[in-house]
């Protein structure tokens, strides 16, 4: 018997793959972190709340509901609540959760591991208050929640408007809505959105509507100076953004709000496809470091894909499109041409939008004070002071910094320390390694390994520290 | 006399010294920090960066009980400067003397461990031998499948990350020059010795070979055959708490499980289970199979550690002689060729070796005796 | 007191059985299948953790289980990410950082 493919992740990428793997009666095993699938754009409620048909949320329940299906479907093997943690071959997958720890042995790996955020610190961007584009998105989507008082929502991106138009949806009273990007050259992105993609148009379109419609202020070339607060958010400046990408405090305003919403923008989350070995390379159209992919989006490593936004930004729907196309040539069949077709066209759009959002200098808000590294706590400043703040080692700087050494393992924190202190960006794909486990794993789960191999115990000599 | 570090320039690198030392991990700095407080003009070298090997990647522990008895003075000699470190560089580097348990999980494993306690003891351990009652009393955090431990107020840890900065800072103070990505090609003999490396050509009177598991390549290139195997050690550590899990260190009687607490309460789990690699493939991953059997014994020992997420798990390399002493000392055949490396637990010797090793290039002879780490022992024997 | 920072939006309802959870010793309700920060957030706690070293408060973050910002420590589980972890019937739970105590 054939083993089963496994994929990491359930987002739209990993759901659409693995419909399309079950339906053609291939075994699957789809991992995923999160108690409930969907990923991040089909975050859904507790299965214990209900909604009224007229609740003010923007959602798109239906197609998950029919994408969700699979999860019930014969040969698919479902674990929620669980972390791959580690691959110590290719074609196979360690995991520990809620259901248990152990390995499993695949034909095939499809990384469906998604995006996360880029960070732009600025004073006191780690006040309770202050949150990101998609915690805001998750709020409605995934806890039903909006929050009392006043907003200021700012970024660069399309999330901008997706948190802008959710929360004026879901009755939030917001202050002003600030893109980083000037509207000039947003427009072009537009008019190639037309012809690509123009459901796509339209939903952005009708987000920015919406915004308008519901008379909040909507600045472009605006970015947050600064935010302050006693325990929690109290004031946010806002600035215009000056030449070299900072903000110009001269003309910044001061804004009463009690939550801030920062969205700058998402990094592929890269680290599984690392661990794997997969040949890394940076690509700034597809918003940072992804792994190489053939046509059918096989990595450099055979038999393992990597499919969604963790390959590429690019959001649900080239997601769901991926899903598919890696199945196909799992499958060892063709994609339709006319997947295919829409693929390319989604593709060529979505490479354009990413660098239409991309500002000409990158933005910088933060100062000798500001905390970088929000785990450790460590400042812009003391990174700079540290010897090895040189910029051609990564890893030597989180040993002697600490740099990214917490309960995040960097991921708020190494991209954007090395963008302030000047590390070479086309040495970001050799480092840094990414270590197992892939995501903070309590002991016992993964002392709990029941496929782990005998023992081998170090030799009685030894005394190693 | 010092190096013209202060007018020499980025452009235009100082390239000769008394001593060059080849190396920037624990042996190499303390090396090169002893020989600059004694006025010696130094150059470290390293292939990469400094303290990014063996001395950054340990588990930090400053163990005693954990020591091959011959050792255990040389351990306590150097856990005197251990003491006055922090006074040395003028900064803490997680420096803890809590004490520490080792601890039996068969009445096999007892027996061994009170054996070996006493022929430490009477090295200079101080040490308590507990039955398997009085460890539940006076260590409830440990589990009762312990059968029986021996305590000394000897072992302690401290943390590499802090060391090494701020030994390299002490050391750059004193005008140590630090080059850095510096592979070394060839040592040749000349009128004075030159290192030539992938940074140029460097001259000393004298040449410090303090490159842990690289220093058999090293000594090779001047013709001495220096056998050093290689163990490719994992780590893990779990997220900082603010609960105290380990309140000392915790050893294991079989030398197999190294546990403890530092100062952020992050916690620390070693013991020398082994990863894949080598060298010359510069390979250094986990396997996972005994990464696992690692951290169940280590939740064998102290349960509470299970509910602690585990943020890193990684492999280094330490470099062993074949009986486990460190070598120190000059290379076999040569008058200016020194060379200190591999201790089992060079963490905790690394003080006193660097300071033994500068004493042997200043003055030709140290004080404390180190025939039994002579880098010849091995070839002298067939000669 | 603080007003609650956070509202269940209109028309999202919740069915289940109220739950009693603690926070550093005070008493809180929830609803069932929420998450532990909707609870808390709820009732106007923000700074669901204190940092290790300046004691800062920190808040519900990134909102998908990456950032560790709004952890929190669970008597008898351990540290679990708030947004992620639902709220049961008499849970303890305690900040999740502070310095180590001797």
């Amino acid at each position: 018997m054939t083993d089963p493919v496994v994929i990491i992740g359930a987002g739209p990428a990993g759901l659409s793959c693995a419909a399309e793997l079950a339906q053609a009666g291939r075994e699957v095993v789809l991992i995923d972190d999160n108690p409930i699938a969907g990923g991040q754009y089909f975050r859904q409620l507790p299965t214990a709340y209900g909604t009224a048909p007229n609740a003010r949320l923007l959602r798109d329940k239906t197609r998950f509901d029919e994408l969700a299906k699979v999860l019930t479907l014969q040969g698919v093997r479902y674990l929620p609540s669980t972390i791959a943690w580690g691959m110590p071959d290719p074609r196979t997958i360690a995991y520990a959760g809620q259901a248990g720890s152990g390995r499993i042995r695949a034909s095939n790996v499809v990384i469906a591991t998604g995006a996360q955020e880029k960070s732009l610190p600025f004073p006191g961007w780690t006040l309770p208050g202050v949150i990101s584009a998609g915690g805001c998105l998750n709020l409605a989507k995934a806890h039903g929640l909006v929050p009392n008082g006043r907003m200021v929502i700012a970024g660069n991106g399309p999330l901008v408007l997706v948190a802008a138009a959710t929360m004026i949806a879901a009755g939030a009273q917001i202050e002003a809505v600030l893109e980083a990007q000037l509207d000039r050259k947003l427009v072009t992105s537009a008019l190639r959105g037309l012809v690509a993609s123009p459901k796509i148009l339209a939903t952005g379109l009708g987000y920015r509507a919406r915004i308008l419609q519901s008379g909040t202020p909507f600045k472009t070339g605006w970015m947050i100076a600064e935010a302050r607060g006693k325990d929690c958010l109290q004031v946010v400046a806002i600035a215009p953004i000056g030449v070299d990408g900072r903000p110009v405090r001269k003309s910044q305003r001061w804004i009463q709000a009690d939550t801030l919403v920062i969205g700058y923008g998402l990094l592929p989350g890269s680290e599984t496809a690392r661990v794997m070995g997969c040949r890394m390379e940076l690509k700034s159209e597809l918003n940072g470091v992804v792994p190489q992919r053939s046509a059918e989006l096989e990595t450099s490593v055979n038999g393992v894909y990597a499919i969604g936004d963790g390959a590429g930004i690019g959001g649900a729907e080239i997601g769901l499109m991926e899903g598919k196309i890696a199945a196909n040539a799992i499958l060892r069949r063709s994609s339709p041409a006319s997947l295919k077709a829409r693929y390319d066209r989604l593709d060529r759009y979505r490479r354009f939008l990413n660098l239409a959002y991309a500002t000409s200098k990158p933005l910088i808000a933060a100062t000798a004070d500001t905390i970088i590294c929000r785990c450790e706590e460590i400042t812009l400043g003391r990174l700079a002071a540290d010897p090895n703040s040189d910029g051609d080692n990564l890893n030597a700087l989180k040993i002697s910094s600490r740099l990214g050494m917490g309960r995040c393992q960097g991921r708020n924190c190494l991209h954007v320390a090395s963008k302030l202190l000047g590390f070479d960006a086309e040495a970001q794909p050799a480092h840094p390694r990414a270590r197992p486990p892939l995501r903070p794993v309590k002991l016992a789960q993964l002392a709990a390994d029941k496929d782990a191999g005998a023992a081998r115990e170090p030799d009685e000599i030894t005394a190693s520290e | 006399m010092k190096p013209d570090s202060a007018i020499a320039g980025k452009r235009n690198p100082v390239r000769k010294a008394d001593v060059i030392v080849v190396g920037g991990g624990i042996f190499g700095l303390f090396c090169a920090l002893t020989l600059a407080e004694a006025g010696t003009s130094v150059i470290v070298v390293d292939r990469s960066k400094l303290w990014s090997e063996a001395s950054a990647v340990n588990a930090g522990s400053l163990g005693v009980q954990n020591k091959l008895p011959a050792l255990v003075p040389y351990t306590l000699w150097s856990w005197e400067l251990w003491i006055q470190l922090e006074k040395r560089l003028g900064v803490g580097v997680g420096l803890c003397r809590d004490g520490g348990y080792k601890i039996a999980m068969t009445q096999t494993e007892a027996e061994r461990l009170f054996q070996i306690s006493h022929e430490q003891e009477q090295l200079g351990l101080t040490v308590e031998r507990l039955a398997q009652n009085e460890l539940r009393t006076r260590a409830p955090w440990i589990s009762p499948e312990c059968v029986a431990a021996t305590f000394s107020p000897d072992d302690g840890y401290a943390s590499p990350t802090l060391v090494g900065p701020a030994l390299r800072r002490t050391a750059e103070e004193l005008g140590v020059v630090i080059v850095e990505h510096a592979d070394v090609y060839a040592i040749r003999h000349g009128n004075s010795l030159c290192v030539e490396t992938s940074k140029g050509e460097f001259y000393g009177k004298k040449i410090a070979i303090t490159s842990g598991a690289w220093s058999a390549k090293l000594a090779a290139m001047v013709g001495v055959d220096l056998p050093i195997s290689l163990d490719v050690n994992m780590v893990s550590v779990t997220e900082p708490t603010p609960r105290q899990v380990i309140p000392n260190i915790v050893t294991h009687a079989r030398g197999i499980l190294t546990l403890k607490q530092v100062a952020n309460g992050s916690c620390l789990i070693g013991g020398g289970w082994q990863g894949i690699g080598t060298i010359d493939d510069s390979r250094k991953e986990l396997d996972y199979d005994q990464l696992v059997h690692n951290l169940r014994l280590a939740m064998r020992v102290i349960p509470r550690l299970g509910q602690l997420n585990v943020l890193r798990s990684w492999a280094g390399y330490e470099g062993v002689t074949p009986d486990s002493y460190p070598y120190l000392g000059l290379l076999p055949g040569h008058r200016d060729i020194y060379c200190a490396a591999c201790a089992r637990g060079g963490f905790t010797l690394g003080p006193l070796m660097g300071q033994l090793l500068a004493e042997l290039i200043l003055g030709g002879c140290t004080s404390r005796p180190v025939n039994i780490f002579d880098p010849g022992r091995f070839s002298n024997a067939s000669a | 007191m603080r007003q609650p920072s956070m509202r269940f939006i209109q028309g999202v309802t919740q069915s289940g059985p109220v739950v009693h959870f603690t926070f550093e010793g005070k008493c809180y309700t929830g609803c069932a299948g929420e998450s532990i920060a909707s609870a808390m957030m709820r009732a106007g706690v923000v700074a669901l953790r204190r940092t290790r070293q300046d004691h800062e408060p920190r808040g519900y973050y990134c909102g998908m289980g990456l950032c560790w910002e709004c952890a929190v420590n669970v008597e008898g589980t351990g540290v679990v990410r708030s947004c992620v972890h639902p709220i049961s019937d008499g849970l303890a739970i305690s900040f999740a950082d502070g310095q180590l105590t001797r």
